[in-house]
């Protein structure tokens, strides 16, 4: 259903082309005028008014206003909605400077300002649900490669679906201005096959890998998180509630 | 001259129907509900905009012709000495009572020149006249 | 209608307190000027930072650089700039002796110069200059994320310069409605007094939700509880919006609106589809007050799919825009002066920054577009590209009529050189950057995601335009201290701006032409080459149309 890719390269596919084209022909049209204008000799022209061809360019232009709004909405649509049974439901927490990711069965992956973020795995060609909040100010969940962001707001679960074709790491960026270490904000996304996920994810419940060390590192935003984990247990129980 | 205040009404009533263009999309419900404050916001500008064009009809309905001389002024410190004011005042808000009691006397000082300024235009239309 | 000056007092009270629009006018052009400068400044400090490996200066820094350059390119330079050119010529172009409200546009003048200086004291402050970027968006600005008084700066400078704006705008819309000389009907106004009356109606009517969300997020920064949450940051964005949508057409209509000028005068003929050129004006300033949300498509918070569609309808007014700037070089007989050349360039830069515009009022192509460097070049495609070039035409257009001499050709065409190069160079990479994944606001990057090359270039664009800046500057001293005379009239222009001397009178004019249509001036030389023809029977038969 949510599948962001295909959506943006099909409306993609049709929108750059037209912009390009009219582009080229109105800067054509201006050239050639250019090119008489900057000839002529004889006194210049006095017609100054052309109602009836304005009125039917600019119906036309509505028309094309139409056709494309037309695009849009039918693209648009499934990418507002989320499923309503999912294959996976991860919650996200965005917070100055880290992003954590905590699957149901308790697994966490966690992310502190680093560009080089340990991948959260995902499996290929479901539906994956993503929930999304920030602890402090705005921040942006942008997966480039999938052509969609979310902004995560303060006190608010955002929800979405991503869809994840092909197998392979996807990165991650904050792209909401959130302050002082905003260009390090990073996360990853490894999707790989169902089952190599699920193995994954069974791997994952006893201790959350990377996060931990990555978080005795990070210093002040470490704090929020590690009591945000000792939480997370309790958080745990109520996503799966 | 009537006719300007067309300009407003004609605007303020494009303003009025895209606020009701807004009405078939309502039904798509955001988390927090219907957004009404889209509807009040351009809503709310096309009424005053509308209410700007009567106030400019009543008002050129009632306007005389425009006195054939006017003084013009070259200059008014008190203006320049009003806004000091109340730029110092805004500032002291962040600042301190010190400061907003600063510039609400400059201010202050500039309204007191702006109202002789005024009288001695006025002193100077009813005097020096036409030529 | 004739008027009686005071007798002028000492030159130093006038600069500071004139009541001369044309004064005022000139004082706020120079005031956004260096404003321009010092902004610019800023950017080739970024530019600095984003082609160097490794950085030059801090994180904290750089975020203060981005907000003060974003606040001061668009709070204090583009859009008093286009309101200070309203200022001057539109009660030259209706035949009024003077502005509405002279008083008032000298308050203007001076919230400006006081709400600038308010906003830059913020570097002088010990935790720096405001760093939210120029939204100021909540929760990022509040008193927990922005503490310090650089914060507080900026939002007193931004009320203030913003209070100035609104009341220019009103002096000028009062001036174009109810001052006109008695033949300058609505319809006869020029195209860019129109342009200037659609300008004024967005101030007017727009910029108040500015100053309220700025009371709001003042209000909870020192009380709280005003905007809560995700609901109070979602509020504070619409009400941004309100405003931040209508002030990017702002700072595009003076400029359109002068292009159109100088695309007519440049041509010899008349404005082509004048009345229909009025009427998209009026619905694209309107269309423009709906279609903010655009700007919150990824924040899944306001109704998209209305936005979408306003968004993309502004196609149809601003189409019809460009129909009639081409339709005046229709038939033309055309003088590539350097007022021309940029009136040209506007005309086509600004359609790069207007096409990928509609682009991103899709939202499945915003959702991948948002927030990266691919926004970035559109909107310095719209606003520097189209609307800067816009008004280096009209600098280059009016100047004579300001000062009495005429600015050097040949500088102001390697000027035009120079800016176009750079220009390309600087933005048109950052569509390719977005494209692949570059966030905006951010301070630096590794050289292994393989952005540095096409930084490195735009860094290099901006030098060029920094150059090119410094060109302008350097003529405009030349063309003050070694003045060619202008005289009244050097372009053969069409609108009533050139029936007086250069510059105007205090009172403006001592006699105003006939006024029988929109190009006075054009009507006047066209009747008198046809009564010479006539004269001379050249002309077979009958009366001029």
């Amino acid at each position: 259903m949510a599948d962001s890719l295909h959506a943006y390269e099909h409306v993609r596919g049709i929108y750059f082309p037209i912009a390009i084209g009219v582009f080229a022909v109105i800067v054509a049209a201006l050239l050639i005028l250019l090119v008489r204008g900057a000839r002529r000799r004889s006194a210049p022209g006095r017609k100054s008014d052309a109602l009836a061809f304005e009125l039917f360019y600019a119906v036309t232009l509505a028309c094309v206003t139409v056709v494309l709004v037309a695009i849009t909405f039918h693209a648009e649509t499934p990418l507002d909605r989320t499923a309503a049974h999912p294959a996976l439901r991860i919650e996200v927490t965005a917070a100055q400077w880290s992003w954590r990711l905590v699957y149901s069965n308790g697994a966490s992956v966690t992310a502190v300002s680093t560009w080089h973020p340990t991948p959260a795995f995902v499996p290929t060609g479901e539906q994956v649900e993503f929930v999304g909040t920030s602890r402090d100010v705005i921040h942006g969940f942008w997966v480039p490669q999938l052509h969609f962001q979310r902004q995560l707001l303060p006190g608010y679960e955002t929800r979405f679906d991503l869809r994840f074709d092909r197998p392979g790491r996807y990165g991650g960026e904050c792209s909401v201005f959130c302050g002082n270490q905003h260009s390090e904000m990073h996360f990853a996304l490894q999707a790989v096959s169902p089952a190599r996920f699920q193995s994954w994810l069974n791997s994952q419940t006893a201790q959350p890998t990377a996060a931990a060390a990555v978080a005795a590192r990070a210093g002040r935003s470490a704090q929020g998180l590690t009591a945000g984990r000792s939480a997370g247990r309790v958080g745990a129980a109520e996503a799966a509630g | 001259m009537r006719r300007a205040a067309i300009v407003l009404l004609a605007w303020g009533a494009w303003l009025g129907v895209m606020t009701a263009a807004q009405a078939p999309f309502r039904s798509i419900k955001g988390p927090f509900g219907v957004h009404w404050i889209e509807a009040a916001m351009l809503g709310g500008a096309a009424a005053t905009c509308v209410l700007a064009g009567l106030v400019l009809w009543a008002l050129d309905a009632r306007a005389g012709e425009r006195e054939s001389a006017r003084v013009l002024a070259t200059d008014s410190l008190a203006t320049t000495t009003l806004v000091a004011g109340l730029a110092l005042a805004l500032l002291g808000a962040g600042f301190g009572l010190w400061l907003i009691l600063i510039g609400a006397s400059v201010a202050a000082l500039g309204a007191g020149g702006l109202a002789r300024e005024t009288r001695a235009r006025r002193r100077g239309h009813r005097g020096e006249g036409a030529p | 209608m004739s008027t009686l000056t005071v007798p002028a007092r000492a030159a130093p009270l006038r600069a500071l307190a004139s009541t001369d629009h044309k004064r005022v006018a000139i004082g706020a052009g120079a005031v956004a000027f260096a404003f321009f400068v010092a902004g610019g400044v800023l950017s080739l400090i970024m530019r600095s930072q984003l082609a160097a490996d490794g950085g030059v200066i801090s994180q904290d820094s750089y975020n203060q650089l981005f907000t003060m350059h974003g606040s001061t390119m668009v709070y204090l330079f583009v859009v008093p700039v286009g309101l200070a050119i309203g200022l001057y010529f539109v009660p030259l172009q209706v035949g009024a002796a003077e502005v509405a409200g002279p008083r008032v546009a000298l308050a203007g003048l001076w919230l400006l110069v006081f709400g600038g200086l308010s906003m830059w004291a913020g570097f002088l402050t010990s935790g720096g200059a405001a760093a939210a970027s120029w939204w100021g968006f909540d929760p990022l600005s509040d008193s927990l994320h922005s503490p310090g008084s650089g914060m507080e700066l900026w939002i007193f400078g931004v009320v203030m310069a913003t209070a100035g704006q609104m009341l220019w705008a009103g002096c000028v819309l009062v001036t174009a409605l109810r001052r006109r000389a008695p033949q300058m009907t609505l319809l006869r106004m020029p195209v860019f007094t129109w342009s200037m009356l659609a300008t004024c109606l967005l101030v007017v009517f727009a910029f108040p939700a500015l100053i309220v969300a700025l009371a709001l997020l003042w209000a909870q920064r020192h009380f709280g509880g005003v905007l809560g949450g995700g609901l109070g940051a979602v509020d504070y964005q619409q009400l941004f919006w309100f405003y931040g949508h209508p002030v990017v057409y702002v700072m595009f209509f003076p400029f359109i609106g002068m292009v159109g000028e100088i695309v007519a005068t440049f041509s010899g003929r008349r404005f082509f589809g004048h009345h229909a050129f009025i009427l998209a004006l009026l619905a694209f300033a309107g269309l423009s007050m709906t279609v903010w949300a655009h700007h919150m498509f990824t924040m899944g918070q306001a109704t998209n799919k209305y936005f979408a569609l306003t968004s993309t309808a502004l196609v149809v007014p601003a189409g019809i825009e460009y129909l009639d700037l081409l339709g005046t070089l229709w038939r033309g007989r055309l003088r590539f002066s350097a007022a021309f050349l940029f009136a040209l360039g506007f005309i086509v830069q600004f359609l790069v920054g207007g096409l990928t515009g509609i682009i991103l009022a899709s939202p499945p192509l915003d959702y991948g577009l948002n927030m990266s460097y691919f926004v970035v070049a559109h909107f310095h495609y719209t606003i520097f590209a189209g609307s800067a070039f816009g008004l280096f035409g009209g600098i280059y257009y009016w100047f004579p009529k300001l000062t009495g001499a005429l600015l050097r050709e040949r500088l102001g065409k390697l000027q035009f050189l120079l800016m176009a190069i750079g220009t390309n160079l600087t933005f048109f990479p950052m569509f390719v950057l977005g494209a692949e994944g570059m966030t905006r606001r951010i301070a630096l990057y590794p050289t292994s995601t393989g952005w540095q090359p096409l930084n490195v270039l735009a860094t290099f664009g901006a030098l060029v335009i920094a150059l090119s800046v410094l060109l302008f500057l350097i003529n405009v001293w030349v063309s003050l201290r070694s003045r060619e005379p202008a005289g009244d009239d050097p372009w053969q222009g069409q609108t009533l701006e050139w029936a007086t001397s250069s510059p105007p009178p205090r009172h403006n004019f001592d006699a105003l032409p006939p006024i029988r249509s929109f190009a006075p001036l054009l009507d006047a030389r066209e009747a008198a080459q046809e009564a010479t023809a006539r004269a001379r029977g050249d002309v077979a038969e009958g009366a001029p149309a």
